[in-house]
This record gives structure tokens, sequence and C-alpha cells, in this order.
């Protein structure tokens, strides 16, 4: 009963407790009200009986003396006037029957044999010896047997009270309770439709309504307060957020107009840097020739920084768009691989490409764009930081029940890298270690650039490296790009 | 003192009976267990002494507390002591019993019961006539005693022994007489003088 209130509404609480109380609480005093009159019935019936047969002896001291049977049963027939006496008797100073009465309709009985004075309840039946005594001495005795009819119904009755008592006092309660009970819940579903209001439409100025200066009116003291200070750190927050994503988007303008501007003076470095090698040979000046060659590598390179800060800045503005298109695995393949070759052939290494069986003739449906750069990016580090070694691309096919996942695996026998480095890998602007951008060039975006991609495209990258040894690094992409991978990927890029 | 007071109530009837029982073989009445009825003039003298319980006398009757209470017989006993043995010890109202055998020249007014013998039968009129005023309940067998100015007269009819309450009589000479009496009487008025005579 108690668990079950557990879920119950306040109101629903405080009605029942009040009621339970106040039912159980007029029960037992009305139980015990009944006991006591019970008891006090008894004691009143007992000297009412013990009267009466005092009375009939009284009344029978001359019939017993002259011997006179039969004005004693006419003394005793009197109680027919009390229908509650079921039997009466004389005994005279012997003890022997003198007369005796039955009540009418009842079958007659003959008394039992006299007893010392005294009163017993016996089942159903009050039973009383009187003595009865003339000029100080016994004479005889006189017994009268009642029913107990009287005290059944006046206890029926009682009951009865009791129970008409309780129903009418529990109305009332219910009453006087859903009149009185909203000085408790009243506050409290205030407070609580408040909060709920505060959750439902994050409006932090709403306030609750303080009743009185109980311990509900401190608890919705001590909610307001809470909300003033949400408010004000909501506002703070807001604030600081405008400010934080104004300032953002002022720089990703910023670094896109700047790449923008970069990029065109840069062009024009590069076009006339071209233009001036191809006139220095024709005009045979060949020694000016590696030093306006090495202008427009560094142009070149210079102008790949700048475009990789371009897409940065597009990721982080949230304007990447993906161009999802269908084409053939292995035409990518043979693109990247010979693109890639010259930076193969720059340290001295060999690429080895292996495809499983059946992989080439695999169409994707993806960024074939995106992928290439990432690819790209993924063979053009492992060449960078490998020398007189090998490095190996290997391309296997996933497949499962909610789309195949096609796998790129790029493993150097590089310079490797300690878990440090690993956990910093994909940050933006940080190589394994800032000494190897001194050595090695670069800029830091690219891995980050790419796993960003990739992740835009449903996938990823990771990487498994130990130092001196080499690196693995793996590109995992479904074969399609689904729509919920890029709901996520453009929410986790914003 | 619980173990005295259980003998001491033990005690009490079984004492009684013992009294009971020396007093009716003193007086030669042996009475056997299985037949206790009792003769007729033992009833009639244990109704003599009860009706002391239910007459109340004049208040300047007795002299004291202690006065006795006077049961007389004028003329021939007819109890045959039976009234010694009832009356011995008893108290009514806290007045000794005293028992007397009245002769011709005793004076009658000192009694409060008087039983007139049968063999008074020619003194009847003149005793009554005498006693008529004077606080004396008189008590008689003949027929017309209670119509000559007696207060109780027994009667009898084939069972048991009865009385008949002249309350004109009881009320000149001052008696009180209990209503429980009265109810178990018969009841009948002297006839007025001037009739009679």
């Amino acid at each position: 009963m108690i668990s079950s209130l557990r879920n119950a509404s306040l109101r629903q609480k405080l009605t029942a407790i009040v009621m339970m109380t106040s039912v159980v609480a007029l029960i037992v005093a009305g139980l015990s009200f009944a006991m006591y009159d019970r008891l006090t019935f008894r004691d009143g019936l007992v000297k009412d009986r013990t009267t009466l047969a005092d009375l009939v002896g009284a009344n029978s001291t001359a019939a017993l003396t002259f011997q006179d049977q039969a004005s004693a049963r006419e003394i005793l027939s009197a109680l027919r006037a009390n229908q509650h006496v079921t039997r009466a008797a004389i005994y005279d100073a012997k003890g022997a029957p003198f007369a005796a009465y039955s009540r009418p309709g009842d079958p007659p009985s003959t008394p039992p044999s006299a007893e010392p004075e005294g009163a017993g309840f016996t089942g159903s039946r009050l039973a009383v010896f009187r003595n009865v005594v003339l000029d100080g001495k016994p004479i005889g005795t006189v017994y009268i047997e009642s029913d107990l009819e009287e005290l059944g119904s006046r206890m029926n009755r009682y009951i009865a009270m009791v129970l008409v008592v309780v129903i009418v006092a529990a109305f009332v309660a219910l009453l006087l309770l859903s009149q009185l009970q909203g000085i408790i819940s009243r506050p409290i579903l205030d407070v609580m439709r408040t909060a709920k209001r505060v959750s439902e439409t994050k409006d932090y100025s709403v306030r609750a309504r303080k009743y009185g200066e109980d311990e509900i009116g401190t608890l919705v003291d001590a909610f307001n307060e809470m909300l003033d200070r949400v408010h004000e750190r909501d506002q703070q927050v807001r604030t600081a957020r405008d400010a934080a994503e104004t300032a953002n988007r002022a720089k990703s303008a910023f670094l896109a107009n700047m790449s923008h501007e970069l990029r065109t003076p840069l062009n024009g470095i590069i076009g006339y840097a071209e233009m001036l090698s191809e006139e220095a040979g024709d005009r045979g000046r060949e020694d000016v020739v590696p030093d306006l060659m090495r202008i427009q590598s560094a142009g070149r390179h210079l102008l790949a920084i700048i475009n990789d800060i371009l897409d940065l800045s597009k990721i982080e503005a949230g304007r990447m768009e993906l161009h999802i298109e269908r084409f053939q695995l292995r035409r990518l393949i043979d693109d990247v691989v010979s693109t890639i070759q010259p930076l193969v052939a720059q340290n001295e290494n060999t690429l080895e490409v292996t495809l499983a069986r059946g992989v080439g003739d695999v169409e994707l449906t993806t960024d074939s764009i995106k992928l290439r750069q990432s690819l790209w990016n993924l063979l053009s580090n492992a060449c960078k930081f490998t020398t007189r070694g090998e490095v190996s691309l290997t391309i296997a096919l996933e497949p499962a029940a909610e789309g195949d996942t096609i796998v790129f695996t790029v493993a150097d026998t590089g310079i490797g890298m300690t878990d440090e480095h690993v956990g910093r890998l994909f940050q933006e602007f940080m190589q394994a270690d800032s000494s190897t951008t001194r050595k090695y060039g670069g800029t830091g975006l690219g891995l980050a650039i790419s796993r960003r991609y990739c992740r835009q495209m449903g996938g990823d990258i990771t990487v498994q490296s130990r130092p001196g040894v080499g690196s693995i690094l793996t590109l995992r992409l479904p074969a399609t790009a689904r729509r919920p991978a890029l709901a996520m990927a453009l929410s986790e890029a914003v | 003192m619980m173990n005295a007071q259980c003998a001491r109530r033990l005690a009490w009837p079984a004492v009684c009976a013992a009294v009971v029982a020396v007093g009716l073989l003193a007086s030669g009445l042996v009475v056997s267990a299985a037949d206790e009825r009792l003769t007729e003039h033992q009833v009639k003298a244990a109704f003599l002494f009860n009706f002391a319980k239910f007459v109340t006398w004049p208040a300047d009757t007795f002299a004291d507390q202690n006065a006795p209470l006077v049961i007389g017989i004028a003329g021939d006993d007819p109890f045959g002591g039976a009234i010694d043995d009832i009356t011995r010890g008893e108290r009514v109202n806290g007045h000794p019993i005293l028992v007397k055998r009245l002769g011709a020249d005793d004076q009658l007014e000192h009694c409060q019961i008087l039983f007139v013998s049968a063999s008074e039968r020619k003194r009847l009129r003149h005793i009554l006539e005498t006693l008529s005023n004077a606080p004396v309940l008189t008590v008689g067998e003949p027929d017309d005693f209670a119509r000559l100015g007696g207060v109780i007269r027994f009667t009898k009819d084939q069972y048991r022994v009865g009385f008949e309450i002249n309350v004109d009589a009881a009320e000149r000479s001052r008696l009180r007489i209990s209503s429980k009496l009265l109810s178990l009487a018969h009841i009948v008025g002297t006839p007025k003088p001037d009739r009679t005579q």
C-alpha cells in the first residue's frame, strides 16, 4: 500500500496519509469507547439485576416465612415486565426450590441449585444469586437469569454509530482536506511547474512564487536564487559564445580572403618564374635556370600551404561541401600512384601497391577529389619520412550487411613515432616534432585535413607506429557515403 | 486470618444445625431426615412467632430496646412446647422473645401477641372486648374470632395453614401490619357493632 503510493501525486499522498491517519484514529477511539461502554454496561446490568433480585427477595420474605408458594410465584411473575429476564427462582433457607419462573414463551426449565450470593456471566446469560434476609437472618435465596440481548444490541448500535461517525468524519476530513491541502501542495506544485517551464523553454527569467516563510518558502528562495545564477551564467555563456562565433567567422573570413589575396601575387611570381626559366633556356643562360626553378618550386610549395589553409578554414567555417559521385576505384589509384611517383623517387624509396582480388573493379560512391587528396597526403607523408625504404599501399574490401567498407593501408619503414607523437598527429599545424618541420618541411595540415575529410565521408584514419621501425596509417571509408554519416561529420565539423 | 474466617463461616451452619437438632430432641419431637413435614400446631407455633416480624407495635409499647416481646398463651397450650423451641434465643427487631402461659387471673394487656386457646371459648368475647383498643396482636382459631374483634385467625384448608386478618381490629389496636403479610392473608373487617348487636 505504501509502496503503491510512491508514484502517486502529492495531492493523493497528502489525502491518503491524512485519511488513513484520521480513519485509523477514529476507529481505534470508537472501538475503545465501545469496549469501555461494554464494560460499564455489564457492570450496570449486574447492578440492575442484583437490585431486581433484592427487590424480589424483599417482597417474598412473608411468602417464604409463611410458606406461601402461590404468593411467591405471583411475586416472581411480576418479572414478566422485563423481557430480558429468562428464568428466576426463590429457594428456601435450606436451598430447596420454593418458587420458579420462566419467561413466557420459553420452555419451562428447572432452575439450577441454589448458590451463594454472586453474579456471573455464563455464555450468553447473566446469573445472579441474592440472599433473602429477614430481620438479619437469611431465610432464602433469589435467583435471576437474564439474556444479554441488551448488551448485544447495544454493541451493534454502538458499532453502527462508530461506522457512521467514521464515514461522516472521513467525508468531512476529505472536504476540509480538499480545501487545506493546497497550503502544502500549491507552493510545491508551483516550484515544480516553474522548474518544468525552465527546462522546457530554457527561459531562465521565470521565478517560482513564494507563499510563506516555511521550509517550502526557503526552497523557493533557494530555487529562485539558483535560477538567478543560472540566468546570469547563461547570459555570460551566450555572450561568450556569440563573441567566439563572431571571432571564428571573422577568422575564417580573414583566412579565406587572405588566402585569396596571397594566391593572386603568388600565381604571378610562379608564372613569371616559369616564363623567366623558359626565356633563360632560350637565350642560353642555362646557369640561372636552377635558381629560377627553385623560385618556382618554393612558390608552388607556398601555394600548396595556402590551399591547405584555405581548405581548413572552409572546414572550420562549415563551408566544405562533399561532391558525391560514382567512380571506379582503379582509376583513382592509378591517378594517385602516378602523381606520387616524383615524391617516391625523391628519397630513393620504392612503392608497392597491392590490390586484393576484385577490388580494382569496385565502384565507389563518395567524394573522389577528397579521397584522392587524403590518399595522396598519406603517401606523401610516408615518402617524406622514409629514406631508401619501402612504402606500400594495400587496398582491401570489408563486406558488411549495412554496406561495404574500403580499407587503404599505407605502411612505411621510416622514422616512426612515439605514442606521444601519435596522440598529437592529427592536430592542426602539429607535426610529430617541431624539429621535424625544420628538417622535413610541410605545414602539418595534411593529416588533419585528411582525417576531417574521411570523417565527413563517414570514415576515419587511424595510426600505428613504432619509433625507428615505421608507421602504418589506415584509412577506412564506406564504399557508399551514407547520409547520417554525412550529417554527423558536418555537425562535428561545426 | 483467612483460614480462621473460613473456618468460622463453615462452622456457623454446623452450629445452627446442631442447636436445632438438640432442641428438637429435647422437646421430644424427633423428626426424621426423610420426613420433615411438621404438625399443624408446629406450623402454627412458627407462624405465631413469625407474625412478630411483620407487625409494628406503637412506639410506646417497649420501654427500651432490650424489653422483651411477650407472646402470651391464654388457656391451654395447644403447641405442646413447640413455641418455646422456636423462640428460644430468638430476637425480633432486637427484642428477646418471652413466652408466657396465662391463667384467668393474669393481665393480658402486657402481651404483644396473645394466642387465645380454644379452651377460652367462653371468655373469648370478654377478652377481645378488653383488648380491643390495646396494642395487642390477638390470634385465635375459632371461626368467629375475627368477627368478634380478633386480629388474626388461623385458617386451614386441605393442604396448608393460612390466616385471615381483621384490618379494622388491627387499626383499633394501633398495630401496623406489613403489606407483605396482608398480601398472604384473607382480609376481613369487623362488622359494624350496631349491626352485630
